[in-house]
């Protein structure tokens, strides 16, 4: 008891009963991410079988813990100060609490609920949702900030937007630089580490951009550039060494496809990375929110996120991934064996680049809208035997439904447990 | 069930189209047993063939239906939908065309003119199973252009693949231009034939088979056409 005072910096019981209600809410929420989400990222290939199921629970695990810690933080401080205006709250802080508790439990109820009947459902949305609607119902219309929550509607809708576009450009560059080649081979030589080199600098780079403020580190721009020229340069060598090493000729689509494998696993490692930095946000932002005001008695318009936060987040989705995710992984891997390792390759490249980017800007957008997104640009650039376009219909519909549904959740939480607490 | 496999799981139509092709093509395998035995006049035997013909026809058709079914408007397809659909149309061709000349050839035993063109009966024979051969390859390469688009399409369908294809598609054509041949040279026989005895119902029926796998050259034909038309970009 003592202790779980000192950490939480109070001596007020229910503010204590606060504090743990929102790691508990909080660590529900990044189960359920990583129960539905993580899937995406590694599905693709188990399906091919470059991965087998256990090295892609690993890696996803790996990869989704390393995202959320060290660059995960900056998303969380866009949800929290962003979508409603905590001034108005700082007469009282209780309110913001409750709110936060709220919006945390209706998100992580919602999201649990819709994939337990197979409706694709964002968790950026959810989180969305629910703090718009209680925002709305304590302070009214004026709580909400309107132009943040159009910008971060726009960018769900610029993200698969994005996405699609930089996918489409990626496989018709694939298709006619490699595949359509006179000298395939010489091509995947020459195209195949530059890819990976690139992966791998951005990954770096993303690191220290944003990742290594939680850390306390801080780098210079030269020297961060120089590392990712390094970095770059380094995996693209190592990447290029072992085609060599391996002297079969590549002049037929399919043993193109086989080297794909290589860069596909990687590209499924850096999507993990990439949803952590981005998803972790939906679950620990509000926690942040709470554990600040809980620990300085006052609402503050700006607060750090504390490395223990982000580790919990992180452990959350690792967490969620081995109870469940492992389930849909599998299932998926098994139905969408037709995107090829360099389909797969070109999907998870572009989502996961264009996920990184938008979440060091600070906009919270769907990693699996960003991949729908993208599996639809290596569509329409002819890469995959059919697309049912009418799952684009039912992500609209799941923007439709996932706002209200969560802002009405929590509004009912949210007076819950006021009359519990007040 | 998640968004990643509801977006592109679901049966492929290119497989499908493969599925279709594999019945119509042991249809197709009925075609010169079927005109052999006809010649021969077993028409027992024929008969029989003509059952396996009709029932192996019979599913093409509904795979056919099957894959109508599953390409909905809402469906994104790396190639055009109605070039698609009359490529489909044109692979289910040749297995009616064989449905076809079965049916005529069981309706009554096939009647042979005794001095056809004042050649012998067995050159007209030979002239008859040449149709039939010509016709029948004209449409294995076409199923063998089929199965290296499918083979290929993971690939781009640039340089070096499109010429393959063409080449093929050269085979077909010229496959079908000598069954065109045989088809004149058999039809103007028949037309001349000037026996008083010689009944035009006989007559009917070996127009009508030789028409059918005219036909089935044309079918063969059409694959390849719709085949470069899905094939350019």
């Amino acid at each position: 008891m003592e202790f779980l005072q000192l950490w939480f910096g109070t001596q007020d019981t229910s503010l204590l009963i606060a504090a743990i209600l929102s790691v508990v809410f909080g660590l529900y929420m990044a189960w359920t991410i990583g129960a539905n989400d993580v899937a995406n990222a590694m599905a693709t290939s188990v399906g091919s079988e470059t991965l087998t199921f256990r090295q892609a629970i690993v890696i996803a695990g790996t990869m989704e813990f390393a995202g959320a810690v060290l660059v995960g933080g900056s998303v969380t401080n866009t949800i929290r100060k962003g979508i409603i205006n905590v001034e108005l709250f700082e007469s009282d802080p209780t309110l913001l609490i409750l709110g936060m508790l709220a919006a945390l439990l209706a998100a992580a109820l919602w999201l649990h609920g819709a994939t337990l009947f197979g409706l694709p459902v964002s968790t950026t949305h959810s989180i969305v949702g629910a703090v718009v609607g209680f925002g709305l119902v304590v302070y009214g219309f004026s709580a909400v900030n309107w132009m943040k929550v159009f910008q971060i509607v726009l960018s769900w809708i610029v993200s698969p937007l994005c996405g699609g576009l930089v996918a489409y450009l990626l496989f018709n560059l694939i298709r006619k630089r490699i595949f359509g080649s006179e000298d395939s081979d010489k091509a995947f030589k020459f195209w195949g580490p530059l890819f990976t080199g690139l992966t791998f600098s951005i990954i770096l780079l993303s690191i220290i951009y944003k990742g290594f403020k939680n850390l306390h580190l801080s780098v210079s721009p030269f020297i961060s550039l120089g590392l990712a020229v390094v970095i770059f340069v380094l995996a693209s060598q190592i990447h290029s060494f072992i085609l060599k090493r391996s002297r079969k000729k590549l002049d037929d689509a399919k043993s193109i496809e086989r080297v794909f494998m290589f860069l596909q696993a990687i590209t499924a490692a850096y999507v993990a990375f990439a949803h952590g930095a981005n998803d972790v946000a939906n679950a620990i932002g509000p926690v942040a929110a709470v554990i600040a005001t809980v620990n300085q008695g006052v609402v503050a318009l700006q607060v750090p996120v504390p490395l223990w936060i982000l580790v919990m987040g992180g452990l959350g989705i690792v967490l969620g991934l081995l109870t469940q995710g492992y389930k849909v992984m599998y299932t998926v891997g098994k139905n969408i064996t037709k995107l090829t390792p360099s389909r797969g390759f070109s999907a998870e490249f572009s989502a996961a680049t264009v996920v990184l980017v938008c979440s060091l800007l600070g906009l919270p957008i769907s990693t699996t809208h960003t991949l729908v997104g993208a599996v639809l640009g290596i569509g329409i650039a002819q890469g995959v035997d059919s697309i049912n376009l009418k799952v684009v219909k039912s992500i609209g519909g799941s923007w439709l439904l996932t706002l209200p549904v969560a802002g009405v959740l929590a509004i009912g939480i949210f007076f819950l447990l006021r009359a519990l607490f007040i | 069930m998640n968004i990643l496999s509801k977006l592109i799981g679901g049966a492929s139509p290119f497989d499908q189209l493969g599925d279709h092709l594999e019945k119509v093509m042991e249809c197709l395998e009925y075609a010169l047993p079927l005109l052999n035995t006809a010649l021969d006049g077993d028409f027992e035997k024929v008969k029989e063939l003509s059952k396996e013909v009709f029932t192996l026809e019979h599913e093409a058709d509904k795979i056919k239906l099957a894959i109508r079914d599953s390409l909905p408007k809402a469906k994104l397809l790396p190639v055009s939908r109605p070039d698609l659909l009359a490529y489909l149309k044109q692979q289910d061709n040749i297995a009616d065309n064989v449905e076809d000349m079965a049916m005529m050839l069981t309706v009554r035993p096939m009647q042979l003119p005794e001095k056809p063109c004042d050649q012998n009966v067995s050159e007209f024979k030979k002239e008859f199973i040449a149709l039939a051969e010509e016709a029948v390859a004209a449409a294995k390469e076409a199923a063998r252009m089929f199965e290296r688009l499918n083979e290929l399409k993971n690939a781009a369908f640039s340089g070096k693949i499109t010429e393959e294809l063409r080449e093929i598609a050269d085979k077909v054509g010229k496959h079908e231009h000598e069954a065109d041949k045989h088809q004149f040279r058999l039809v103007r026989c028949i037309l001349s034939i000037q026996d008083a005895n010689w009944d035009f119902a006989s007559s009917y029926t070996l127009l009508a088979v030789i028409q059918a796998l005219g036909k089935l050259a044309n079918s063969a034909e059409s694959m390849t056409d719709y085949i470069r038309l899905m094939v350019a970009e």
